[in-house]
């Protein structure tokens, strides 16, 4: 153990050892500050702010441009983000392996639809259990009920850890899958499901409601124009919630525990609930992703098998957003979802046949997953850091290269 | 008053004794050392007094506190630091980082007021950040503040790790084998480090060390154990010449012709395979904290 130590002196800085470089770009943390360091060093000290103003400027512009299936796209990304930056602090942060996150999601979905008021699709049904709070309300509630539900797993999650942890919480999912089948009165039951309330803040409606009333430079505000800044705000809540967290006291907590359980509680960390609490956030995050979900896809529908919107398969694709993007990174987690989410649906728009390469079966879905599966393999044989750590590196190579310039 | 009283303390694991009817005293303002063969049951003795085990039978007392079966995260708000064997540190966060969680128990604040950088968290924040700085500075690495753990010396490790301890702001320091693995310059420069404490901080110090040399040097007391039994306890000097030590480390007259001629340097011997196993002493603490610094 002490080889690895003893062989820093000759390996200086960020260059160093492979296992060096490995964990210095995973946490995000360390590299980050590294970066800001040389930002500052520099003299680039505008460039960051700036380009923060820059994207948020062209992501609240965006709707003027974009058509609704392409809004719709990024609405879709904008999930995998918030459920992403969830399943990154647990794995990442805290080290908490976990594949039970689709079932929050499912719980969130399910939590957002049966507080919110019925919106009496099909006023036939008069078994459907529906609370009528106020829609906002109700994704608030669904993100307590879901970290309710993560922290009452605490007697689990505090004490089982890695890929046991990962199988136990792979029993979640095939119960959310039972669950969603039999209790039809919260969830509509898996042949025809339900409808959820249209999202809605004091009175302002996300939805297509006379959508003559809002018109915008022109461009008529419908529901994916609406979606799309409640999402980006949610969005933006999530990450910062989450980037504040990590670069704090919470955030030393977590990786202390997942670095090494012993020293993190003689430094005064309570093992069980810094475990407990990292879950609970978690899964509150997946819940959020999952009430946004259900109003994104205007129908709560329960899973036929264990594969579909609440499935493993669903769990999957946020470990390889988390992955890809780099563990414990929250920007590496929006990318990975950029990239997990995007790319499906961006081939589902731009793909016009029904079967890629002409090949039959071979669906957007289908190639997307070969692509992050490849993604994964690269990611994990070449760069451990993910996606975050290609773009801290190439911040740094542009940094360097705009001194140069000067 | 003394700052850290052990009282009869005893340990078993299943059949097997590893700390018996053990008591010794750290005054204030001194440089205790723990010293003995492997598996004589110092790291035992340091995980019961940092809560990491729990004793048998005995009491350990933290200034008048009973801290017997305290819960470890309880004891660094209490005064106790420590630092590991093997440097354990979060290898992906920087220095500055590592050491700001020895403050844990001294700053307050959760997932809300993190990630919603309230003022009184912000504020905080800096102001233990400045504190932390400050210790790093008194150890020599406030050049590293900002480097990832992972990329630094062993020898600067080890002092980020001490760094840590004194962060949570500590009456009794315990240091687990401090110069292992550290070169002879190190070893130097880690002894002038706790020689610091005790006479700029006022902090006692209570350390496991397999290094005689730095042993000898920095010690005030000296507790040696052997077997899980206290053997001798004194200053350095008396210890040195102690009959039963000796026996200890060489084993007597009979054993030597037993196993083969050894010289008087053969404790040198042992005490280097040691180091290279890691001190491989029975307990998990050390296998653990080998995992966090390879990561």
């Amino acid at each position: 153990m002490s080889e690895t130590f003893s062989q820093g002196p000759g390996s200086g800085t960020g260059s160093g050892t492979a296992a060096g470089t490995d964990t210095a770009t995973a946490d995000g943390d360390a590299g980050t500050t590294a970066a800001r360091r040389r930002n500052l060093l520099s003299g680039n000290r505008m460039l960051r702010p700036a380009a923060v103003i820059l994207l948020l400027v062209v992501l609240l512009a965006l709707p003027l441009y974009l058509s609704a299936s392409w809004l719709r796209a990024g609405e879709f990304v904008m999930i995998g983000a918030v459920g992403a930056i969830g399943l990154t602090l647990l794995i990442g942060q805290a080290g908490q392996l976990s594949l039970g996150h689709a079932f929050f999601l499912f719980v969130g979905a399910v939590s957002y639809t049966v507080l919110a008021p019925d919106p009496g699709l099909r006023g036939e049904n008069a078994e459907l259990v529906s609370l009528g709070w106020p829609p906002a309300l109700a994704l608030v509630g669904a993100v307590v009920i879901c970290a309710l539900l993560g922290l009452a797993f605490a007697p689990i999650s505090g004490r089982v850890r890695g890929i046991y942890l990962a199988v136990a919480t792979l029993a979640l999912v095939f119960l959310g899958f039972y669950l969603g089948r039999e209790l039809v009165s919260l969830t509509g039951g898996t042949g025809s499901g339900r409808a959820p309330a249209d999202l809605s803040l004091f009175g302002f409606c996300f939805c297509d409601e006379r959508p003559e009333d809002l018109v915008v430079l022109g461009v008529p505000f419908g529901e994916a124009e609406r979606l799309w800044y409640a999402f980006l705000a949610l969005t933006v809540v999530g990450y910062l919630l989450a980037r504040g967290a990590v670069r704090g006291r919470p955030g030393r907590a977590w990786r202390a525990v997942r670095d090494n359980e012993a020293m993190a509680s003689v430094m005064g960390v309570p093992l069980a609930r810094s475990r407990a609490g990292v879950f609970a956030i978690s899964s509150g995050y997946a819940g959020l992703a999952g009430a946004m979900l259900v109003v994104w896809f205007g129908i709560l529908k329960p899973d036929e098998s264990e594969i579909g919107t609440y499935g493993i398969n669903v769990s999957i694709a946020f470990l390889a957003m988390v992955i890809v993007g780099g563990l414990g990174s929250i920007p590496g987690a929006v990318w990975g979802a950029a990239l997990v989410y995007g790319l499906e649906k961006v081939l589902e728009l731009t793909v016009t046949s029904a079967s890629i390469f002409g090949i039959v079966g071979f669906t957007p879905v289908l190639l997307t997953q070969f692509v992050y599966g490849a993604a994964i393999i690269l990611v994990v044989l070449f760069e451990p850091g993910g996606l975050a750590a290609i773009g801290r590196r190439l911040t740094a190579a542009l940094a360097s290269t705009t001194e140069k310039g000067r | 008053m003394t700052v850290l009283t052990i009282e009869r303390l005893t340990v078993r694991f299943g059949g097997l004794t590893a700390l018996d009817d053990v008591s010794f005293t750290v005054e204030p303002g001194t440089v205790h050392a723990l010293i003995g063969p492997n598996g004589a049951g110092k790291s035992t003795c340091f995980n019961v007094i940092s809560g990491v085990y729990r004793a048998s039978s005995g009491r350990v007392l933290l200034g008048d506190a009973d801290i017997t079966g305290t819960p470890a995260h309880k004891l660094a708000g209490m005064g106790l630091g420590r630092s590991f064997q093997s440097a354990t540190l979060s290898p992906g966060s920087s220095v500055l980082d590592n050491v700001m969680l020895g403050r844990h128990a001294r700053t307050r604040g959760g997932f809300w007021a993190g990630g919603l950088r309230l003022p009184w968290t912000v504020r905080e924040q800096r102001r233990h950040a400045a504190r932390a700085a400050e210790i790093c500075a008194f150890l020599g690495i406030d050049h590293l503040l900002h480097r990832p753990a992972s990329t630094l010396p062993y020898g600067d490790a080890k002092r980020v790790d001490i760094a840590r301890a004194l962060a949570t702001e500590p009456t009794v320091l315990l240091l687990d084998e401090p110069a292992a693995g550290l070169n002879a310059a190190e070893t130097a420069g880690m002894g002038q480090a706790i020689r610091d404490v005790r006479e700029e901080l006022d902090i006692a110090v209570l350390l496991v060390e397999h290094d005689m040399g730095l042993v000898m040097g920095i010690a005030d007391q000296v507790t040696v154990l052997d077997f899980g039994e206290l053997v001798a306890h004194g200053p350095p000097e008396q210890v040195q010449s102690d009959p039963d030590v000796i026996r200890a480390y060489l084993g007597s007259a009979s054993d030597l012709e037993e196993t083969g001629p050894h010289g008087l340097g053969s404790y040198a011997t042992r005490a280097e395979t040691a180091d290279a196993r890691g001190s491989g002493e029975a307990d998990g603490v050390a296998a653990d904290t080998d995992n966090g610094v390879t990561r």
